[in-house]
């Protein structure tokens, strides 16, 4: 085999490889876990057009072309898109190495989410706030206006937005206006930390918000604090919460939680469906 | 812990941008395929102005009509310098086409509600000025200075060929009046020609962006010997306050996060503990510089210049972000918008 055939080969593989890659995570219905909804038709597109680009090549591999064109000119110069030529700057074992080994242990490797520990260190035990939300805001936001624009359920919960309750927290008179609204949210449930945890009568509630992929993603937790015993539901399964919104003060940070709070199982919600809302 | 949590996280991570980044760079290197068979060598020089000045200037708009992000760019720009483009229109066209086009505009306009025009048309003036003053630079600068050497060696090649093309009186006929009895199979040896060099593209910047997105990764990832590390995000909030701090930190970390110029406007518009200037360096570096941006230039660049540039811009985009917070601090207080709107509007997109 020749050389610049191996090496057509090699990339070939190489780029099909990629193409897998997002192909297979939308067909299992996996990418809304790794990027925006925004970002998946493109993925899809680009996976797909990847392994066409490979397979075309790999299929033309041995092929021998040129433009058709005499580039032989009589001074013995060669054209500047000269055929069959292989500029290549790598290495096929190293493109091999550094394209299709990765690609192959991360795939096999991933959990498709983050860790305990991933999650601590995107801010789930954290409170962030959003300064502009309280720096300016007029008098017309009321408690009425909160009741009258946010959907109730058929026992009286309100359906709260999981990022409006989050960044709720931080301005006292925004905190009055949802101060015992009784509140309904889903998300992930998850164990408090111990820190903030000290009657052992809480667990977290969180959701993974992002913005383009996973590597940009913030987790945002909100502490569910109950009556009676703890709820047994495994780690990181999804709920849905209800209970009243309260506020606590810990070291001058202000944290937004639901108490007397029951959960209950329930399905991952659609993305789709979500963004269609 | 390594192969528990630590791996599994950095998995995850690394394939979230791989998913993300190699669709645009495949398009960026499909057209540089394209533009390596179909365009003749030389096209550039009759497409801009022969002022080099203007030049530059038109390079820096190229991106309203051929909008790429800055991943599919460096592709496009490598086979478009071979082609003959001056090294100083394509870098102004590289720096500038990420922010300088009018999906970035869209992104930047919907994710900040409160001043969108502002914001939206501040990012693309900056994104403008900043590759311009890089090209004028450029202009005076050896193209060996700037170049990888093999790539600065392969358009002297050029240069000389089309300077003795020019000397001398040929005898063949470049417009292939020679005889093409297989028209189609021409056709289709070009087809398979542009494709295997839109392959070979992908291959060598894909190496790269495999680097650059291992480091984003790492970064990204929790280490896995001590829980108590501070994230990253946490140090650089600690820096809102400051004036040239704040503008610092937000570039520092566009360049770590390494994000996606149509959609890095979301991310800033949360990071509100900060002033719009500061805002504002992290939305014109990202796009210009970042950790795997570092990796994709270096198929093209001396490393030298890759680290002036570098340097360059985090200085000048510093230096004009906080000459403009006072300004966006005017317009904000005039701009704000009821609480009860803001509610909906500031809240991330979605869970």
């Amino acid at each position: 085999m020749k050389k610049t055939t191996f090496n057509q080969i090699v990339s070939s593989l190489a780029t099909i490889a990629w193409g897998t890659v997002p192909v297979y995570f939308y067909a299992w219905g996996l990418i809304d876990k790794y990027l925006n909804e925004s970002f998946h038709l493109i993925a899809l597109i680009g996976g797909l057009a990847m392994m066409v680009l490979g397979l075309f090549n790999l299929i033309h591999a041995s092929r021998h072309v040129s433009c058709g064109h005499d580039h032989s000119h009589e001074h013995g110069e060669k054209d500047d898109h000269g055929p069959d030529r292989d500029h290549h700057e790598q290495n096929p074992v190293a493109a091999l190495c550094l394209m299709i080994l990765p690609v192959i242990l991360c795939t096999g490797f991933t959990k498709h989410e983050y860790s305990k520990e991933a999650l601590r260190w995107k801010g789930l035990y954290k409170q962030r706030t959003l300064r502009s939300l309280y720096s300016n805001y007029n008098a017309e936001f009321t408690r009425e206006l909160l009741e009258k624009r946010t959907p109730r359920t058929g026992e009286g919960n309100f359906l709260l937005q999981f990022t409006e309750l989050y960044w709720s927290a931080g301005d006292e008179k925004i905190m009055k206006i949802y101060e015992g609204l009784p509140a309904q949210l889903e998300g992930r449930l998850i164990e408090e930390d111990p820190d903030l945890n000290h009657d052992a009568n809480r667990k977290r509630l969180y959701r993974v918000v992002m913005t383009c992929c996973a590597a940009d993603a913030q987790v945002l937790g909100v502490p569910l604090q109950f009556g009676g015993s703890l709820p047994t539901l495994p780690e990181k399964s999804w709920v849905t919460a209800r209970g009243k919104v309260a506020f606590e003060s810990i070291d001058g940070q202000y944290f937004a939680y639901l108490k007397d709070c029951e959960v209950e199982a329930t399905e991952a919600p659609d993305p789709r469906a979500q963004s269609r809302r | 812990m390594f192969f528990e949590t630590w791996l599994p996280d950095f998995s995850f991570l690394f394939l979230s941008i791989l998913v993300e980044g190699a669709p645009f760079i495949l398009l960026g290197t499909i057209i540089s395929g394209f533009i390596d068979v179909y365009l003749p060598s030389g096209a550039m020089d009759r497409i801009l102005p022969r002022n080099r000045s203007l030049a530059v200037m038109m390079s820096g708009m190229l991106g309203i009509i051929f909008p790429v992000c800055e991943c599919a760019v460096v592709p496009v720009i490598r086979r478009l310098v071979k082609k003959g483009l001056p090294p100083a229109c394509a870098i102004t066209y590289m720096l500038a086409a990420p922010i300088v086009n009018p999906v970035t505009f869209l992104s930047t306009y919907s994710a900040f509600k409160k001043i969108p025009l502002e914001m939206a048309g501040s990012r693309l003036l900056f994104g403008y000025v900043i590759a311009v003053m890089v090209g004028l630079i450029l202009l005076r600068l050896n193209v060996r200075r700037i170049l990888k050497p093999r790539i600065a060696g392969e358009i002297e090649e050029v240069e000389a060929r089309r300077a003795g093309d020019h000397d001398h009186d040929h005898d063949h006929d470049h417009d292939h009046d020679h005889d093409h009895d297989h028209e189609d199979e021409d056709k289709g040896n070009r087809l398979i020609m542009a494709l295997r060099a839109a392959m070979r593209d992908f291959v060598d910047v894909g190496i790269y962006f495999v680097i650059g997105i291992t480091i984003v990764a790492i970064v990204n990832t929790p280490p896995p010997v001590d829980q108590e590390t501070i994230p990253l995000r946490d140090y650089i909030d600690g820096t809102a306050e400051s004036t040239w701090g704040a503008p610092a930190a937000l570039m520092g970390l566009a360049f770590l996060l390494s994000l996606c110029s149509t959609s890095d406007a979301f991310i800033a518009a949360t990071l509100d503990a900060f002033g719009q200037g500061a805002r504002l360096a992290f939305l014109v570096f990202g796009p210009m510089m970042d950790v795997k941006l570092l990796f994709l230039y270096s198929t093209i660049l001396s490393r030298r210049f890759i680290l002036a540039l570098a340097v360059g811009l985090f200085i000048a985009i510093g230096v004009l972000s906080v000459a403009v917070e006072p300004l966006f601090e005017k317009l904000e207080k005039q701009n704000d918008p009821p609480f009860s709107q803001r509610m909906e509007e500031q809240a991330p997109p979605r869970s």
